[in-house]
């Protein structure tokens, strides 16, 4: 029977090698035709594949062997004399009788490779793609700050995390004074100008890994976690002299600031005493700050 | 940090042996703790055998993953880390195979007092070519092209698709595969583990190392060459080298009743670990 049917026809690399040295016992001509090498004693299959193939075969194909017995579809490259390596597909399986042997079946694989490279650059493309809306959905398109729902979202994260460590935060809402009056009297565009470079004033001025957002209108909110060499107060003192000193597209803008303190409460507690402070501050005649250590109630 | 009791089931710690010493082992790139199966045998006698998969790898809880912690080897260190404070393990000995004996060192030099010492099986402090002083083996594009031929490999591919064609990137982005398959080239959990691995440069970190070091390496191993466990060896202070007479990267997995007698010898030659677990 085998007599009749040559190995060598077949149109697929067999190759039988030892386990433990990999040395090529047996591989037929297509093998040799493929790999363009020589039939060469004690040479091992290792040698035909490139740098890459040679990492997965130590880091997959060879574990899975000597756990399983068999590996299946693994995609390897040939280094070929050739300048174009030629990509293949394995599949290799143990077998044990006097010495321990595998048994390599290795196809070329220049077309599914080209359709696997088509998948990866998809997969890369919808990648970016998602990431870029995420950033989108995170963003507020006026300013370039996190929006209301991203604030909302990682503050709640990091207070949540906080006070297991107890750690204390200081919750700044931030509100320019007047603002429809800025509106209406200098249009919209000048508006916009004011909120973008109250915004980029407060980016720059607040530290790496402070939380900072616009949440509504004209209203921002920063959440920072108290350390030693700046207190919130002088953050927010500091915040109300330098605005009071500089013009805004020519006009002068101030604003009102609630501050919330705090190493117990909830961010929604924050949230809403800061909120309360503001409204305060807003009511004893604005361009002020109004604050409360919410722990010593 | 996670709560305490996470860890155990985060990372498929499972403990076997009844040895009054704690041996710690850490399986490198691409599988999980299964590859212990063959050394643990020669050594259950003697040691408590702690077993466990990397976040990312094996049966681990992949809702603990991050894609930031896990691109650093720091991140499989802490890991360790983690372990051995919730266990709160005494005079460890930390055996890891390839990239995780140097995750291991790393581990070893935040919780020095934790360690006992390391086993090193096949370690590379570095991949990379670093001519003419250092060569690792690979040069980047090789390293490169491991990163496409991995993406190649991924077979799960509509269970990572879908969420992310749904914009919902984030969230359950891995499936259960992982922990069914011994091995696996999942594209976001393994590709990270490969570039934390193959990218990174630790070579600064071995005369750092203050603990007795067993270095196993191989005759022939395509990833972690003669050159490669000499310069462990000069650069690695209280270092043994030990030569096994072997080829291939996983002599654990190969010839685990050898690189059982070296541990057991190399743990004869140092002072008993008082206290267990």
């Amino acid at each position: 029977m085998t007599a009749e049917f040559a190995l060598d026809d077949f149109p697929t690399g067999l190759v039988v090698t030892t386990l433990e040295d990999r040395e090529i016992l047996f591989a037929n001509q297509y093998f040799y035709q493929v790999s363009q090498q020589e039939p060469q004693s004690g040479a091992r299959i290792g040698l035909v594949f490139n740098a890459a193939s040679k990492i997965v075969i130590e880091s997959f194909v060879m574990p899975m062997l000597l756990h399983q017995g068999y590996c299946a579809e693994i995609q390897l490259t040939l280094e070929t004399k050739a300048a174009e390596p030629v990509p293949v597909l394995v599949n290799a399986r143990v077998v044990e009788g006097e010495r321990k042997l595998i048994y390599w079946v290795i196809s070329t694989a220049q077309q599914r490779d080209s359709l696997y490279q088509e998948l990866v650059n998809l997969r890369n493309d919808l990648e970016q793609r998602a990431e870029k809306l995420e950033v989108l959905s995170q963003t507020d398109e006026l300013t370039g700050l996190l929006n209301r729902r991203a604030f909302v979202s990682r503050a709640t994260t990091l207070i949540k995390q906080g006070l297991r460590h107890k750690m204390s935060y200081s919750f700044f809402m931030i509100d320019i004074d007047n603002f429809k009056q800025i509106n209406d009297q200098h249009g919209h565009d000048v508006g916009d100008n004011v909120l973008h470079q109250v915004g980029q004033w407060l980016a720059s001025n607040s530290r790496a890994n402070d939380i900072l957002a616009r949440i509504g209108g004209e209203e921002f909110a920063i959440i920072t976690l108290n350390q030693n060499h700046e207190s919130p107060i002088q953050f927010a003192e500091r915040v109300l002299t330098l605005l009071r000193a500089e013009k805004i597209q020519g006009i002068e803008v101030t604003v009102s600031v609630g501050l919330a303190v705090s190493a117990k409460a909830s961010f929604e507690q924050l949230y809403k005493g800061a909120d309360i402070l503001l409204y305060e501050a807003k009511n004893q005649g604005r361009n002020r700050l109004v604050w409360r250590d919410m722990d010593k109630d | 940090m996670p709560a305490n009791d996470d860890v155990i089931r985060r990372n498929n710690v499972q403990i076997i042996g009844s040895g009054q010493q704690v041996m710690l082992m850490a399986h490198g790139f691409g599988c999980n703790q299964l590859m212990w199966r063959f050394l643990t045998p020669e050594l259950i006698n003697q040691y408590k055998i702690v077993l466990f998969d990397y976040v990312g790898s094996g049966a681990s809880n992949l809702e603990a993953y991050s894609r930031q912690k896990y691109a650093d080897l720091e991140g499989y260190a802490q890991d360790i880390i983690d372990i051995c404070t919730r266990l709160d393990l005494q005079n460890v000995v930390l055996v890891g195979h390839s990239v995780s004996s140097i995750i291991s060192l790393i581990a070893a030099q935040h919780i020095p007092q934790r360690i006992h010492s390391l086993v090193m099986v096949c370690p590379s402090p570095c991949f990379l070519n670093h001519p003419p002083d250092y060569l690792g083996g690979f040069n980047r594009e090789d390293l490169t092209e491991l990163i496409d031929l991995m993406d190649k490999n991924y077979i799960g591919w509509a269970q990572y698709l879908a969420p992310l064609v749904a914009g919902n990137a984030d969230t359950n982005f891995v499936s259960n595969e992982l922990a069914e398959s011994f091995c696996s080239t999942n594209p976001i959990t393994a590709k990270n583990f490969a570039k934390a691995t193959f990218f990174s440069d630790y070579r600064s970190l071995l005369p750092l190392n203050n603990h007795p070091v067993l270095l196993l390496q191989s005759q022939t191993d395509a990833l972690a060459s003669l050159f490669i466990g000499d310069y462990m060896h000069k650069h690695t202070p209280k270092s043994v080298l030990q030569v096994v007479e072997a080829k291939g990267h996983c002599l654990h997995m190969t010839h685990p009743q050898q690189v059982a007698g070296h541990i057991q010898l190399f743990m004869q030659s140092l002072p008993p670990g008082k206290s267990t677990v």
